[in-house]
């Protein structure tokens, strides 16, 4: 900035009544290594500011944490807290080279919108309705068992007939079958989860 | 009454001004045949009373046979730039020490200690005036503690304890209550900012030479 005399003299006692005036800004850098949960180091892209390491970064929720691919260069911001020299923290991230993200709650996390996707690889299909699956399933179980049991004690009456002996073990597998579908409607409670993976 | 010079070459007129927070300046006027070996950037030691000020002349010049020269404690580093360094799990000496080494400046031996220790988690210096970042490492190492270059070139860093000062010696010339100001002669003044005079502590101490006398104005906080 171009003063006049007068003016640099009054600009300088103003600067040193504030010094720490740049201590407000933010400065943006690349963030070099990740030290440990949600601590990394970073370098500034101003020369007057020194590179720092082991800085906090401050997400916008409690209960996040990051995990970084050091060589994607992400960058982001840096401030201090109240214009504090001695607590400097990373701010507002751009997205580039996140690993793993986590978020811990303890008593919920709910995801609620018209779709959530989860994983965007050519492979993925749609996920399963779990529910509305299972309770079509044991409608069409109910049908079968119905029929595989009326079926077989057909047959078993059948076979009681001598000439008829090979009927009875059709019978007999009918009725096992129909068995073992009542088994696995049983169990139904224990088919759906409140806890879901991705693959 | 007290002699004044400079370098050893005798003051005509001066004022010496000497804040509790900060760098002391001295204005002298001398003989321009003794006084003009001063430029900007040469050591100048001022002696006044049993007192020699050491300090950097930072301006001078010549006019009618006088020699206007103002110099600055210490050894002219505090309106250098430091250079930019981060620090981590350090005691506030060792950012302090680091500024005041890079521009060729000294902490003064009569530091507190308490403020000289305290800690930081984190510390960092940007790219500044020496003497920003001393005042805002005061600000981290407590809310009284202040900086200032003592006569002897060094810095002070900590918090002023007031105590009484061993003037005992000397006139009240004036005494102005609504200004917070007391002016006394004296033969060897020795009363200094960051101490307890007259029963108040003392904020700015001006010595002034002009016309042959000499008297000192000591600004009460």
């Amino acid at each position: 900035m171009n003063l006049d005399r007068t003016k640099q003299g009054m600009a300088k006692f103003v600067a040193a009544q504030s010094p720490r005036v740049d201590y407000l800004a933010m400065y943006a850098g690349t963030v070099v290594a990740q030290r440990g949960a949600n601590s990394f180091d970073f370098q500034p892209d101003d020369p007057r500011i020194p590179s720092l390491a082991g800085i906090p970064i401050k997400l916008p929720f409690p209960g996040f944490s990051l995990t970084l691919d050091p060589s994607a260069n992400s960058r982001a911001l840096l401030g201090w807290v109240q214009g504090d020299p001695a607590q400097p923290e990373l701010r507002l991230w751009e997205a580039a080279g996140l690993e793993a993200f986590g978020l811990q709650a303890s008593q919920k996390v709910s995801l609620v919108a018209p779709a959530v996707n989860l994983g965007s690889d050519p492979g993925a299909e749609a996920a399963l309705m779990a529910e509305t699956y299972r309770a079509a399933e044991d409608t069409f179980f109910t049908t079968l068992i119905t029929a595989l049991t009326t079926a077989g004690a057909a047959l078993t009456a059948a076979g009681a007939v001598p000439t008829s002996a090979a009927v009875a073990p059709a019978g007999a597998a009918l009725t096992a079958t129909s068995e073992a579908l009542v088994t696995f409607q049983a169990a139904t409670a224990t088919y759906l989860s409140q806890v879901v993976k991705n693959s | 009454m007290p002699s004044m010079s400079v370098n050893g070459i005798p003051v005509m007129q001066a004022r010496i001004a000497r804040p509790r927070v900060g760098n002391w300046t001295a204005e002298l006027a001398a003989d321009a045949d003794l006084a003009s070996q001063l430029p900007p950037g040469t050591p100048a030691t001022v002696h006044f009373g049993s007192v020699d000020y050491v300090g950097t002349s930072i301006r001078s010049d010549a006019y009618a046979q006088n020699v206007t020269l103002r110099v600055q404690g210490g050894a002219g580093g505090l309106g250098k730039d430091c250079a930019p360094q981060f620090y981590s799990q350090v005691p506030a000496s060792k950012p302090l020490q680091d500024a005041l080494a890079s521009v060729g400046e000294s902490l003064s031996g009569t530091s507190d200690p308490q403020a000289l220790g305290k800690a930081l988690a984190f510390w960092t210096t940007i790219k500044q005036p020496v003497s920003h970042a001393l005042t805002s490492l005061a600000q981290a190492a407590g809310a009284d503690v202040v900086w200032r270059v003592l006569p002897d070139g060094s810095v002070f860093f900590g918090a002023d304890g007031f105590a009484d000062s061993v003037l005992t010696d000397f006139e009240l010339v004036d005494f102005m209550p609504l200004e917070g100001l007391q002016v006394i002669s004296s033969e060897d003044p020795i009363v200094n900012p960051g101490e307890s005079f007259s029963g108040r502590n003392v904020s700015v101490v001006e010595h002034l030479l002009s016309a042959g006398k000499t008297r000192t104005r000591v600004w009460f906080e």
